[in-house]
């Protein structure tokens, strides 16, 4: 397994993934087009966090590739593209975002081959009045046969924001199994009530849910929570 | 302690609690019972100031306090402790975090680390949960009663002047309802003068922790007191019979 980095000074806009590889991406107020293509039987990690980015960026997946994204973001409007191009390529696709003023995150997950999967988990907290959008979809072609596709979308709402969330399930095969979700709200009364009895004030309690909302899915070790954590607390509103 | 005086309350327009009075002192274990929907439940949420809940008239003082108008988290740090009915599951925050930011709410300083480990590994074991609890979500995964031990535990770490058990019994075995009512005589044992409000529909739990009154709740309000045969009565008689004494 090797390790790789990526950051503002890199002008990759190419990268192949010929050995399992664990990709540390720090991105900061930019607007790249990057291709990463992960070739047969191979592993990528990506460590992805951001600020300011509106990105556009395409994973292709060869046969029995795998692909796990844990993604924490602020304002961010990026465009991903999923190409599970080989049979039993995969995809675990966690995105957590933290959002501040007009932004549209845009998901495209296409199945090109069958016993393919893909779990994707977009996370939002929308902290003002500002627009926000998950354009989602999952697109799984006929001859497909045999993928699994799942999706949840969550948009977490402080303030008033304007949130939409978009998600589409284009499925043109009897021979699979699907499911998406679906939330625009605030966090639950009967959650706040059940954190406020045990003394927790109201600030805290949110910042208690903001924190696990965020990272509900991320599966880190010490080092690399403590870095998400650390992101999340310094944005904070 | 706590005293509740002519309390009404109502909820999406219907009346659950019409002249509702208690006197608990310090120190003292109150039962109450009665039948489905005659507002038991509502007695402990609104004690802890549920939001859900419309009073109407009335009052709650805790140590001569109206706390009326006080909100959900002031009257816990004040001392009060509502176990819950149905303990509810939130994915993401880890029972550690929850109980470390609970017990610094109520603190000056903020718990050792060392010393919040060494709490929660005492009572872990006295109650028989499994290691990984601290660091898995609140009840995420959790069955019914390991949902009512987490209630207790958070009780014996947050230390409670006075504690609300809403159906605690519900969802335990037999062994579990031992375990978690030794463990609820022992936290009164040490803490003299705690005071419990035990609500249930079976005096099962009350041959465990002794009451020192029983209270038949129905229609909103109390109908009836007595010592713990009265919970004895309404098991063999059921309630009809006894109101109708």
């Amino acid at each position: 397994m090797i390790r790789l980095s990526l950051n503002n000074n890199d002008f990759i806009d190419n990268l192949s993934i010929i050995e399992d590889t664990v990709l540390d991406v720090r991105l900061d107020n930019c607007s790249n087009d990057i291709c990463i293509n992960v070739m047969d039987n191979m592993c990528l990690e990506v460590f992805e966090i951001g600020n300011n980015t509106s990105n556009k960026v395409t994973y292709n997946l060869g046969s029995n590739a795998q692909v796990i994204v844990y993604k924490i973001s602020r304002n961010n409007s990026d465009i991903i593209r999923v190409n599970l191009n080989g049979e039993k390529s995969s995809i675990k696709f966690y995105s957590s975002l933290m959002n501040y003023s007009n932004n549209t995150y845009d998901f495209k997950v296409r199945h090109n081959a069958s016993y393919s999967e893909s779990d994707i988990v977009n996370h939002c907290v929308n902290f003002t009045e500002s627009e926000f959008r998950f354009l989602v979809d999952s697109d799984i072609k006929k001859e497909s046969l045999e993928c699994i596709c799942n999706q949840d979308n969550k948009i977490i709402d402080m303030i008033g924001g304007k949130n939409y969330i978009s998600p589409n399930l284009l499925v043109d095969n009897d021979l699979i199994t699907a499911n998406h979700s679906a939330y625009i709200g605030k966090f639950k009364k009967d959650i706040m009530f059940y954190l406020k009895s045990r003394g927790i004030r109201e600030r805290e309690c949110n910042l208690l849910l903001i924190r696990g909302f965020l990272l509900e899915k991320m599966n880190l070790d010490e080092l690399m929570m403590e870095e998400y954590v650390s992101f999340i607390n310094s944005n904070l509103g | 302690m706590l005293k509740i005086d002519n309390l009404c309350v109502k909820v999406d327009d219907r009346d659950i609690l019409n002249n509702f009075n208690i006197l608990i002192n310090d120190g003292e274990v109150h039962a109450i019972m009665g039948p489905n929907g005659t507002g038991k439940s509502t007695v402990s949420k609104v004690i802890m100031g549920s939001p859900d809940y419309d009073i109407l008239s009335g009052s709650i003082f805790f140590n001569s306090e109206d706390i009326t108008n006080l909100e959900v988290d002031e009257r816990s740090r004040r001392g009060i402790f509502l176990s819950m009915q149905n303990p509810i599951s939130i994915e993401g925050v880890s029972n550690s975090e929850f109980l470390r930011t609970a017990l610094n709410a109520r603190n000056d300083e903020a718990i050792r680390l060392f010393d919040f480990i060494k709490t929660i590994e005492s009572n872990i074991k006295d109650l028989d949960i499994k290691n990984d609890i601290i660091h898995k979500s609140i009840n995420d995964g959790s069955s019914g009663g390991e949902r009512k031990k987490n209630e207790v535990l958070q009780m014996k770490v947050l230390k409670p002047s006075f504690v609300i058990l809403d159906e605690v019994d519900s969802g335990l075995d037999v062994d579990s309802l031992r375990i978690v009512s030794e463990n609820i005589n022992k936290y009164k044992l040490e803490n003299p003068n705690t005071s419990i409000l035990i609500i249930t529909h079976y005096p099962r739990i009350l041959e465990y922790i002794e009451p020192d009154y029983v209270h038949m709740m129905v229609g909103g309000k109390i109908v009836k007191t007595g010592d713990k045969n009265l919970a004895f009565e309404i098991e063999k008689t059921g309630y009809n019979e006894v109101v109708s004494e």
